[in-house]
């Protein structure tokens, strides 16, 4: 007996193993290429493979394009739950809502902090800064208590000490705490929603020397009611409803006369201030202007001749449209997805002010100006 | 590369289990020393380096001693040597003290996939045994490649005896049964570490990351028993895989644990927890030592501090000495009270409670800080329970129910003892869907990063 059912053992984890390892092959053969586009260079080639990053990369790779992988994490968080904490890769998994329950950047970046201040030393126009937390970071009472709940507001704090009084700092993190009973964070993602968006531009705005409209004045567009962010990506499964995408349109005079992407080949393109296509694409979220590219110019029928860059990530991009009533032209660049410098990209000079825009998780670890404000930094 | 990884499930452990079925016989070892080195190069080419200079110093030092020994020479001279440099070796890159130094070429953070520390006793003993003629110096660098490199043996050992090691590498027998009884060994294993370990090990950081004053007796004592029970199912959870896939190629190497935890002695605890290092600090440091002296004290104080070194082999700081010693010292003793009849009935108990504060010694990073969580233990810091400890409770337990359980050898026995045929059969039977069922679940837990690499206890 002991013996038939080692030999059935044998043969069901054998047939099991090579049909995922089939699977996966083929899987990785006719499935979209996400692995690296960027430019690798030899040298770092032959360091990844002295350090074993390079076998890291393998293995990350593997995983990704294993067979079904969605439904496994699917069983993956199901399988979490039943037996331990509702903590499945780094998310916690509340009734309400997914958290952020990884400490991944613990630190914040010195080097970010440096390559802003030298920005603002060397360039003429006034620098704002608005370093914007999580949901982990606003509802940080939802987790267990003994997850350390004012990380994310001590390292904002920790940030802006870095600066000098040529940055000026604004406090995004106050008013977002105090209307977390409103729908300021998706319930499946990490970033803020549009009229979480809404609510640090009016603080913003007023910094920046304008007074803010008023909310009754935007007619709102639920443009997808179906929204499942990066948290949910991460654990797929969610005890709560999908979110939603809005677009909020002002009716006012100002309207938006054109909008460009800029890639870092050179192409531009002419492009809808949102995307809609994106909402029949896996990323919804590109729907908001620019996500995805390096850059992205958009002017409007003001004709006060003010122009605006804003530098910042994901969260600048359901932000941007709430400044377009007030500027004739804003620019925003994504560092995330720039290769060049800043000079490659625009004249910041022809801007009267810098706006830096970032959830506080891409103001940690490592510093992702790197590269872009690198020209302003050499000289210190 | 581990073995708990996707790629080396479904990519690198099927392919290397076909190219070594179709290798001619007279190449086996060839090919699975290649399939190693592959496995090792994952990790980097440095580390392939390290590994490949490190089996070639103590390929000459056999060859050095053995040449000294048959000459009538100063044999102990080229093994103080040798020696010294693989102890030195270890401690280098073990240790926290020189952490800065063996940074400076990333060692310290990518040696995961080598046991070090087993590696260093399987060099060292094959010196020893040539040193006193116990073994002749291998000459096939293959074999001698693959006793300190072979895959199955990488990360978890079995530390073994060259000869003992021979032995098992000529007795090679492949079969669709021990193909079997070796995928249900990986597969126990790696449930081990990533049902059980993987999520002891997320307990015991949430205990741990509560400041010492904020604990409450229940969360601290919570904290210790995760601790111990990951530790062992991270060590004995690589170590069946290990075992396991060495049966899959054919070698049966033997088991590292037999169910240490809820023993009720100490000494039955001491023979049963990973047996074959532990055999090596007797066989190798004891029993040479004991053997100068006939004075019982001494020898009696000898075994406490070859206990203690054996703490600090695994931990390489003061707490891993001191709990250690604490364990020696309390083996001792126990010796001497196992006449007592409470011992019968209190066993479980009293060697649960011992092993979770020696946990709690063990766990630490300073010995101070772990005196502040005894401390908790007792109640000192703060109330018997709290909110927190509820909360732990409530979400663990049953992860703490059923890692508990499967620590303890009530199954197995179960299984021994059951007198019905019919019975036993049922669950013989039910194992191929069992093992499937585990398989699948781990897969899924490793589904996102593709790994699972929280590692309580780097050897």
């Amino acid at each position: 007996m002991n013996r038939i059912s080692n030999v059935i053992t044998a043969l069901s984890v054998t047939l099991f193993i090579a049909v995922m390892l089939v699977l996966t092959l083929i899987s990785a053969v006719t499935g979209d290429k996400h692995g690296d586009t960027g430019k690798v260079s030899k040298l770092s080639r032959i360091i990844s493979l002295i350090d074993g990053s390079m076998g890291e990369k393998l293995t990350k790779g593997f995983a990704d394009s294993f067979s079904g992988r969605i439904d496994w994490v699917a069983i993956d968080a199901k399988t979490e739950s039943a037996l331990c904490e509702s903590i499945v890769n780094g998310v916690y998994i509340g009734d309400s809502r997914l958290i952020a329950a990884d400490n991944t950047g613990s630190t914040v970046s010195e080097e970010c902090a440096h390559s802003i201040l030298s920005y603002a030393h060397g360039y003429d126009g006034a620098v704002c800064l608005v370093a914007v937390p999580g949901s982990a970071g606003v509802y940080s009472e939802l987790l267990p208590e003994y997850m350390d709940s004012h990380t994310q507001k001590q390292l904002i704090d920790r940030f802006y000490e870095l600066l000098d009084t040529g940055v000026r700092r604004i406090d995004a993190y106050n008013r977002l705490k105090m209307l977390s009973d409103n729908y300021v964070y998706y319930r499946s993602d990490n970033k803020w929603t549009s009229y979480g968006a809404y609510c640090v531009y009016r603080t913003v705005i007023q910094k920046l020397g304008f007074q803010p409209l008023s909310y009754d004045k935007y007619s709102i567009e639920h443009a997808s009611d179906s929204y499942c962010g990066d948290l949910y990506s991460r654990t797929q499964y969610m005890r709560c409803s999908p979110d939603l995408l809005d677009i909020y349109t002002y009716d006012g005079d100002t309207e938006v006369t054109g909008c460009t992407l800029h890639e870092n080949d050179g192409t531009v393109t002419e492009c809808p201030l949102y995307n809609r296509e994106a909402l029949r694409s896996d990323n919804l979220y590109a729907l908001y202007p620019g996500v995805g590219h390096p850059m992205i110019n958009i002017r409007t029928s003001n004709a006060n001749g003010r122009k605006l860059l804003v530098i910042g990530d994901d969260f600048a991009a359901s932000f941007v449209p709430f400044l377009l009533q007030h500027y004739s032209e804003v620019t925003v660049i994504y560092p995330e997805h720039t290769t060049g410098p800043l000079s490659s990209y625009i004249n910041n000079g022809e801007y009267e002010r810098t706006l830096f825009l970032f959830g506080i998780d891409s103001l940690c670890g490592g510093n992702i100006l790197e590269g872009l404000l690198d020209e302003y930094t050499k000289g210190d | 590369m581990i073995y708990s990884s996707l790629i080396f499930i479904y990519a690198f452990l099927p392919l290397s289990l076909l190219v070594h079925k179709l290798a001619p016989a007279k190449n086996k070892d060839l090919v699975l020393l290649i399939l190693s080195l592959i496995f090792l190069s994952f990790s980097g080419l440095a580390v392939l380096v390290f590994a490949v200079a490190y089996t070639a110093l103590n390929y000459s030092g056999g060859l050095v001693i053995q040449r000294a020994r048959d000459a009538k020479g100063l044999p102990a001279l080229p093994l103080a040597a040798f020696l010294s440099a693989d102890i030195g070796i270890m401690v280098l890159l073990r240790s926290q003290l020189l952490r800065g130094l063996s940074g400076i070429i990333g060692l310290h953070t990518i040696l995961c996939p080598l046991g070090l520390g087993l590696v260093t006793l399987s060099a060292a003993g094959y010196l020893m045994d040539i040193f006193s003629g116990r073994q002749r110096a291998e000459k096939d660098i293959v074999r001698f490649g693959l006793f300190i490199l072979m895959f199955p043996r990488l990360i978890m050992g079995p530390v073994l005896t060259y000869s003992r090691f021979t032995r098992i590498m000529d007795k090679r027998s492949q079969s669709a049964d021990a193909f079997g009884a070796g995928l249900t060994l990986f597969v126990k294993g790696l449930a081990k570490k990533v049902l059980a370990a993987d999520n002891l090990y997320m307990l015991y950081c949430a205990v741990s990351g509560v400041k010492t004053r904020d604990l409450s007796a229940l969360t601290a004592w919570t904290g210790a028993a995760a601790y111990v029970l990951c530790l062992y199912f991270t060590l004995s959870g690589l170590a069946d895989m290990g075992t396991g896939i060495g049966r899959c190629f054919g070698y049966t190497f033997p088991d590292s644990f037999r169910y240490p935890l809820f023993s009720s002695r100490l000494g039955y605890f001491a023979v049963k927890w990973h047996i074959q290092p532990v055999r090596w600090f007797v066989r190798y440091v004891e029993r040479p030592l004991q053997k100068q002296t006939t004075h019982k004290w001494l020898q009696a104080l000898i075994s406490i501090s070859v206990c203690g070194i054996i703490g600090f082999w695994y931990r390489f700081n003061t707490n891993g000495l001191l709990c250690g010693l604490i364990f020696g010292l309390l083996l001792l003793i126990e010796r001497h009270l196992s006449g007592f009849k409470i011992m019968k009935t209190t066993g479980v108990i009293y060697t649960s409670v011992i092993l979770l504060l020696l946990g709690a010694v063990f766990s630490g990073n300073t010995v101070s800080a772990s005196m502040r969580f005894i401390g908790a233990m007792t109640g000192s810091s703060r109330e018997l329970a709290d909110s927190l400890s509820v909360y732990l409770l409530r979400s663990y337990s049953v992860l703490l129910l059923v890692s508990m359980y499967a620590s303890s050898d009530l199954f197995r026995t179960m299984i021994l003892r059951a007198g019905s045929v019919r019975l036993r059969s049922v669950l013989t039977g039910a194992r191929p869907v069992t093992v499937l069922l585990m398989l699948i679940a781990c897969t899924a837990l490793m589904s996102y990063s593709g790994t699972s690499e929280m590692i309580l206890l780097r050897l």
